[in-house]
């Protein structure tokens, strides 16, 4: 299996195989845009991720790089969260910190499997909080004036199973 | 955590609307966020058909426009109405939560009797019969009924007015008597004739009207 390498934003190479680094939708269109010849010595830069959070997201994508390639997004599927594999449980069971920048990193490599069960791990998070809780939880500020918030509360009077 | 836009969309698409709807409070952000969200119909129809039995659409939009008849409910974008099927139904449920209890007693000891119309108010219940007696009952006692009215007449249908000082029971027989009675001291208060087509509050008076065909 041919490798490729790929050097994080803080100067770390990894010397990954080239079909798990396609995971990356990112990375593989920049392999074909680029030509870049597969045995070649070269070098991809990711100026976004730092080591800690590539080596991350290598143990993910080689994890998972026999999965079949994600469906296409279907408005009217069902967005469920109580579906994530205890494999990837576990390995989210990170600082949010971390898991901040996994999602962010998911995003800019656009690797769709990552980016889904990291966004359901947060929605997780909102998902049985109150409000209070929630901006605790993701240290929010809350930016109503007090006559906009009760504006708001009055709006979700409504939604409130009882 | 303070995601990018289009990174909270993503995982909002994994929120509930309803549990969206309450986090609109969170900050001004989220809020700009999610009503853009809110806005698309295809959320509100999938929590529609996630939590609504499908039994129950039909009543719901019926209820809600009762001169339109929908068959292809899928076919309908209009975010709007899924957002006011979905307030009717949680207005349903809530209704539904109250504390209900049934029971099963014998009311009527006599065979050839029978109920034949019943109105409630508070606490009180009254039955109209076959026989043409009017039956009281103090809820939640159903085992001795408290009074009973001869109304002499198989009683068609039976409503309790109140204010708050009496309580009068207006009674339609089958030949289209309808009398008054009043609860508390059990008496004719005054007797009439025609078909009886509506009652209500009007500047706390009980009004009724009623009509009656002349030969």
């Amino acid at each position: 299996m041919p490798n490729i390498k790929l050097q994080s934003s803080d100067g770390e190479v990894f010397e990954v195989d080239v079909d798990i680094a396609k995971c990356s939708v990112t990375i593989k269109t920049m392999l074909e845009d680029l030509g870049m010849d597969e045995d070649e010595e070269e070098v991809v830069p990711l100026p976004n991720v730092n080591s800690a959070i590539l080596r991350k997201v290598i143990q993910w994508a080689t994890y998972h790089k026999d999965d079949p390639p994600p469906p296409e997004d279907d408005e009217n599927k069902d967005k469920r969260t109580d579906d994530i594999s205890s494999w990837d449980a576990d390995f989210l069971k990170v600082d949010q910190g971390t898991l901040y920048e996994l999602i962010l990193a998911a995003n800019y490599l656009d690797i769709k499997g990552l980016l889904e069960v990291t966004c359901k791990t947060v929605a997780n998070m909102i998902k049985g909080k109150t409000p209070e809780e929630v901006r605790k939880t993701f240290n929010i500020k809350n930016d109503f004036s007090p006559s906009e918030e009760e504006q708001v509360r009055k709006e979700n009077e409504w939604c409130e199973e009882k | 955590m303070i995601f990018p836009v289009e990174i909270w969309e993503r995982i909002f698409l994994y929120v509930d609307p309803p549990t969206l709807v309450n986090m609109r409070i969170i900050c001004k952000c989220w809020k700009d966020i999610i009503d853009k969200m809110l806005q698309q119909s295809a959320q509100w129809y999938k929590l529609c058909k996630n939590k609504i039995p499908e039994e129950f659409w039909s009543t719901l939009c019926e209820t809600l426009n009762s001169k339109k008849f929908y068959t292809n409910f899928h076919e309908i974008y209009d975010v709007q109405f899924w957002i006011a099927m979905y307030k009717l139904w949680i207005k349903c449920k809530n209704m539904t939560k109250c504390d209900t209890q049934s029971k099963c007693v014998k009311l009527i000891d006599n065979p050839t009797e029978y109920i034949t119309c019943t109105d409630t108010s508070e606490n009180l219940l009254a039955i109209g019969t076959s026989e043409g007696l009017i039956y009281l009952y103090y809820l939640p006692n159903l085992q001795t009924c408290e009074y009973v009215i001869n109304h002499m007449e198989y009683v068609h249908s039976i409503k309790l007015l109140r204010d708050e000082t009496n309580i009068v029971c207006l009674c339609c027989s089958i030949n289209d008597h309808i009398s008054f009675w009043d609860v508390k001291t059990l008496k004719l208060l005054s007797i009439t004739h025609g078909k009886f087509i509506w009652y209500g509050l009007r500047n706390t008076i009980y009004k009724y009207i009623c009509i009656h065909q002349s030969n």
